[in-house]
């Protein structure tokens, strides 16, 4: 195991190519606004027209294309490829995303597979895109812990977004429907512990109205969030997130986020300071840290204030190969002895054709607790991601 | 310049030369060879990079992705795209001026002849290689040695955590496998040797101040929290800088040496803990001018036990 983690971090930081090309990672290559390539202005869910085309020719290899002219790839980067285009005022997009998912690679070795995506996406717009409705319908596998009687009777169907948008004019827009809080950045790392110890899983969308102002320089947005409306009236999170980000220089954009929300058992407020930093077109750092205060409103429940970091380097070694290295840690509560989690390592992501993205992580997670030492533990991580 | 030509490659890519009171070394290569005030003879080879510590500037030459025909120069974050034949023909110069002269007025201003090449768009219909004999060319007006790279020294500020094991006696000499976190922040050092055009032999310094949770796995037998720790950690390795600046990876053999100050058992003592160990770290590291960012994923006691580490880098 250990030689298969070393070949994992020796190949996430390229030493196994030969050669190093540039890869624009999309803040490198002057992307700053997630707009540009995603219907949602805050990134995921279905790319626009220009996206598509965009991850055709700059993040797809080529190694199976018969198609040797970036125009033309480009040109059958839509949904129905080479066979044609969809009408102007309509867009689809299909995706599936599974995971093996391989733990206690230090003792018992435990594999399964999961599927973490598999759903289809419909967009009705206006030729120019100034409106448009986003709908989302999917299948989520029910949770590996619920007892097996329970399981044939989960709910599997699910929808990650449905909203409207109207863009104004060049800076204000308006979204309202369900889609995920804004709030910092939306890394596609879901088990990040920058997106799990804020509320913000795959499953975490809400309902609500948000507001966007974008200029040359400025990037911010209201989001009043009612809570998901398919939920329990209990549960639903309801209260505001506002995310401010800056383009600082160029290839380089800070922000803050702040988030304050509650429901019938818990008051959340958070915030989290984060960047995105083009090196070049060679590869880009994200970077976020935050504090999550969480008060249960049950009688003698102490607050808890915890943290999430997230720190990962990327770089392309030639197209279609791109090499990460990450760096997490997370704490539940600063005001007990509580633990300390980190969670480090390497990753490769490939992109042998367009449509088609393979990776694969190997994670190490160690625990710093107070009253004992937990042996450090392995996990790889194998992603199939194909698309249309 | 003929009709012919005016459709022919040419690359314009000037470079400021710091303390000149003019512009000065300027670069023009055509395809047809009309023009070469290139600053290096014979450097302009895919692969190479090449060091102007006194402009600040660094130029990579790499391969185009898609033709071999072309090469892509790339500087400051632009890429510029010309035919790999102008850069092989790139003769060699007359020995460099002692001063470096102003650009006449009639190559400041390149020849506006319009060119099918942008910076961005990739050639894709390659023409032919110079089949033409050069014009004579202009003397050169600037040159300037490919300086080698030089040492470049970093100073940082690390944190760097691992885990490893130890054995913990108990007086009946049972052996207790014992488990250590250690972590710690402390400054560091770097010295980059280059010993190519994109690698450099490193060796890094950090010093560690922290601290270090012991147990065994039975935790009624032994179980420390918090011990002050004191480290150095010592880092030979290669690093290669691939295309340019801003990202770098390396591969370094991590030698730690610590003293954790344990509180005594009173019921056994602890063995097999080593203050030395080995390991090996893959590095990445992303730098824009002088700063940086630097992480490090590896292993540590005969690939036993992961560690890592990330820093905040100044480079002089």
């Amino acid at each position: 195991m250990p030689f298969v983690a070393l070949i994992f971090a020796l190949a996430g930081m390229g030493l196994l190519t030969q050669r190093a090309h540039a890869y624009p990672q999309t803040i490198a290559q002057g992307y700053p606004s997630c707009r540009a390539c995603h219907f949602n202005p805050y990134g995921g869910g279905p790319l626009t027209d220009y996206g598509r085309g965009l991850g055709a020719i700059e993040m797809a290899a080529k190694w199976t294309s018969p198609l040797t002219d970036d125009e033309r790839i480009s040109d059958h980067s839509g949904f129905l490829g080479p066979f044609g285009t969809l009408p102007p005022w309509f867009r689809m997009q299909a995706g599936y995303r599974g995971l093996s998912l391989s733990t206690g690679l230090e003792s018992t070795r435990q594999s399964r597979w999961i599927t973490m995506q598999a759903d289809v996406s419909v967009i009705l717009k206006d030729p120019e895109d100034h409106f448009y409705a986003v709908g989302n319908l999917g299948y989520v596998p029910p949770p590996a812990a619920l007892p097996a009687a329970q399981q044939k009777t989960a709910e599997t169907n699910i929808s990650r977004e449905h909203y409207l948008a109207y863009e104004f004019n060049d800076l204000f827009s308006l979204y309202a429907g369900f889609m995920d809080p804004a709030y910092g950045i939306r890394v596609v790392e879901h088990t990040a512990y920058i997106r799990t110890k804020s509320l913000l899983n795959s499953n975490d969308q809400t309902h609500g109205v948000m507001l966007r102002l974008m200029t040359k320089r400025i990037e911010t947005s209201i989001h009043v969030m009612l809570g998901n409306l398919y939920q329990d009236s209990t549960l639903r999170l309801s209260g505001v997130t506002i995310p401010f980000e800056v383009e600082t220089a160029e290839n380089t954009r800070v922000g803050v986020s702040v988030f304050s929300g509650s429901n019938q058992y818990r008051k959340r407020v958070q915030g989290a300071l984060y960047g995105r930093f083009g090196f070049s077109p060679d590869g880009s750092l994200l970077a976020q840290y935050g504090l999550q205060e969480d008060t249960p409103t049950a009688l003698g429940a102490s607050t808890r204030i915890g943290d999430s970091g997230f720190l990962q380097g990327s770089a392309r070694f030639t197209r279609g190969v791109i090499g990460l290295l990450t760096v997490e840690r997370a704490r539940e509560n600063f005001n007990v002895g509580s633990s300390t989690v980190w969670r480090a390592g390497p990753a490769i992501q490939i992109f042998p054709m367009n449509r088609v993205e393979l990776r694969f992580d190997f994670l190490a997670t160690h625990t710093n607790s107070p009253k004992t030492v937990a042996p450090d533990l392995y996990t790889l991580l194998g992603q199939l991601h194909v698309w249309l | 310049m003929s009709g012919s030509k005016k459709g022919l490659l040419i690359f314009t890519f000037s470079l400021l030369l710091a303390g000149a009171e003019a512009r000065a070394g300027e670069l023009l290569v055509s395809r047809a060879g009309c023009h070469f005030y290139q600053l290096d003879a014979g450097k302009w080879a895919p692969g190479n990079r090449i060091d102007y510590p006194s402009l600040g500037e660094v130029v990579s030459v790499v391969p185009h992705p898609k033709d071999p025909a072309y090469s892509v120069l790339r500087k400051g974050g632009k890429t510029f795209i010309l035919e790999t034949a102008c850069l092989e023909a790139i003769p060699a110069l007359p020995p460099a001026p002692g001063a470096i002269p102003a650009l006449p007025e009639s190559t400041a201003t390149p020849d506006p002849i319009p060119t099918s090449v942008s910076e961005e768009a990739p050639a894709t219909t390659p023409t032919p290689v110079v089949e033409e004999a050069p014009e004579p060319m202009p003397a050169p007006v600037a040159r300037l040695s490919p300086t080698k790279r030089g040492t470049s020294f970093l100073l940082s500020l690390a944190y760097w955590s691992w885990q490893e094991s130890g054995n913990f006696i108990t007086p009946d000499e049972t052996v207790n496998e014992l488990r250590l976190n250690s972590d710690g922040w402390g400054p560091a050092i770097e010295l980059r040797f280059p010993i190519g055009q994109i690698t450099d032999l490193s060796t890094r310094f950090s010093l560690l101040l922290g601290g270090a949770n012991a147990a065994t796995r039975n935790n009624n037998l032994y179980s420390s929290q918090g011990s002050s720790l004191l480290g150095l950690v010592m880092e030979p390795g290669l690093r290669w800088n691939p295309v340019e600046r801003g990202f770098s990876m390396g591969l370094t053999l991590p030698l730690s040496i610590k003293s954790i100050a344990f509180p005594e058992a009173e019921d056994g003592y602890l063995v097999e803990y080593y203050p030395i160990r080995f390991g090996l770290l893959a590095r990445g590291g992303w730098e824009e001018g002088r700063w940086g960012v630097g992480m490090g994923f590896g292993f540590l006691q005969s690939f036993s036990f992961p560690m890592w580490t990330v820093d905040l880098n100044l480079c002089f």
